[in-house]
């Protein structure tokens, strides 16, 4: 049971993304930059919600570790989003995408709090891995390209390396806990 | 007796724009009175006119009248071109990076001289810097000299560490987003760090 719950999280997670990517592609009218810099924070809120319940809830240092560096990168990278949208006068804007994602997170932190010990760890590590290499691909193929302020896309590609380091970390810890 | 004063002062006037003084009477005048100048001739020189002894009065007057203020407002005008061109030539003063220096401080000029001609150990100990950005330190190895400063700039979107692998006394605890942190290096050696937080940032620093 728990490993169909942790297998769903997964899917979830991959769903989410490719929903944005599925919306970019089927809709004429790309993503604003106000909604590409909301999708950004989502993003970024969405795990660093999973995160804290995962520093909270493992007793594996490795995970715990983990789940502390996305708490504290990600909450950077976002005050970074915000302080660039205050400063360019841009108001991040809802839209079809970032509510999904927002939806998608809750549903899949709702997942996780019914898991624990060295279940819990493995399927929010798996969902780490799979949310980033989702992440990669939407920010590099989706956000960067439709982004028209030069600051704010910038911002985004200096994102892409930072989130490239956590899919790194989230596969060696993946390899530690098997 | 009226006509010989008007007839006088037309001669000193005259005597006066041609600027030339033959008289030997006109010694003996200036040295009668040594104390006194300019405008204040012309009350004893009137004293003097009679109408019988047109030279004397003639003298008098060449020398003490319209002479002496001419004189008077030359001196005046070279001292006030003077004291303007010296003023200019103060406002001029200026630092080796080329900021004027005003005169009511002299003691910055004179700071700013020595410090070109002179540099202090300090301001030749240049800061070394290392930008971190893109999850990377740039450069990952810095050469620097015994004695001298590195200092890390972290302009990547996150918090990063400068910490020492192996032994080693670096040790920046975290770094954010946007802040600094620097480290001076006494002794020659090598010394390799990392971040804690992203264990795959490396770098070097190389003290000669």
């Amino acid at each position: 049971m728990r490993k169909i719950i942790a297998l769903t999280i997964t899917t979830a997670a991959l769903a989410a993304f490719t929903t944005v990517r599925a919306q970019s592609e089927k809709t004429s009218t790309a993503p604003t930059d106000p909604q590409i810099a909301m999708i950004a924070v989502t993003a970024n809120t969405v795990d660093i919600d999973v995160g804290k319940l995962a520093a909270d809830k493992t007793t594996n240092p490795k995970v715990k570790e983990f789940a502390e560096l996305m708490i504290r990168d990600h909450t950077s990278v976002n005050n970074q989003a915000t302080a660039l949208a205050k400063k360019l006068n841009v108001t991040p804007e809802e839209s079809a995408t970032s509510r999904k994602l927002k939806s998608d997170g809750e549903k899949m932190i709702a997942q996780l709090k019914k898991l624990s010990g060295a279940e819990f760890d493995k399927a929010y590590i798996d969902n780490e891995v799979s949310y980033h290499e989702a992440v990669i691909k939407v920010v590099t193929d989706t956000l960067i390209p439709n982004t028209k302020n030069a600051q704010l896309k910038a911002l985004l590609e200096s994102a892409g390396p930072i989130f490239t380091s956590h899919l790194n970390h989230a596969k060696e810890a993946q390899a530690s806990l098997r | 007796m009226t006509a010989a004063p008007s007839e006088v002062e037309r001669e000193g006037a005259a005597w006066a724009r041609s600027d030339v003084n033959t008289d030997p009477v006109q010694p003996a005048q200036h040295s009668s009175t040594p104390h006194r100048q300019g405008i204040d001739y012309v009350e004893p020189v009137r004293s003097a006119i009679s109408p019988d002894n047109s030279l004397e009065a003639k003298t008098v007057r060449i020398v003490s009248g319209p002479v002496s203020l001419k004189t008077l407002a030359f001196c005046g005008l070279v001292i006030f071109i003077v004291a303007f061109l010296h003023g200019r030539q103060m406002s001029r003063l200026v630092t080796p990076a080329g900021e004027p220096i005003s005169r009511e401080s002299p003691s910055v000029a004179q700071t700013a001289t020595t410090l070109t001609v002179a540099p202090t150990p300090q301001s030749s100990a240049a800061i070394a810097g290392v930008t971190i950005q893109l999850v990377k330190f740039t450069p990952e190895t810095m050469e620097v000299s015994a004695g001298q400063t590195v200092e890390w700039v972290n302009n990547d979107l996150t918090p990063h560490t400068v910490t020492s692998q192996g032994t080693g006394d670096l040790n920046s605890g975290s770094i954010d987003a946007g802040a600094s942190w620097h480290h001076t290096f006494r002794q020659a050696g090598n010394f390799p760090y990392y971040c804690t937080f992203h264990p795959e940032m490396k770098g070097t620093v190389i003290v000669k």
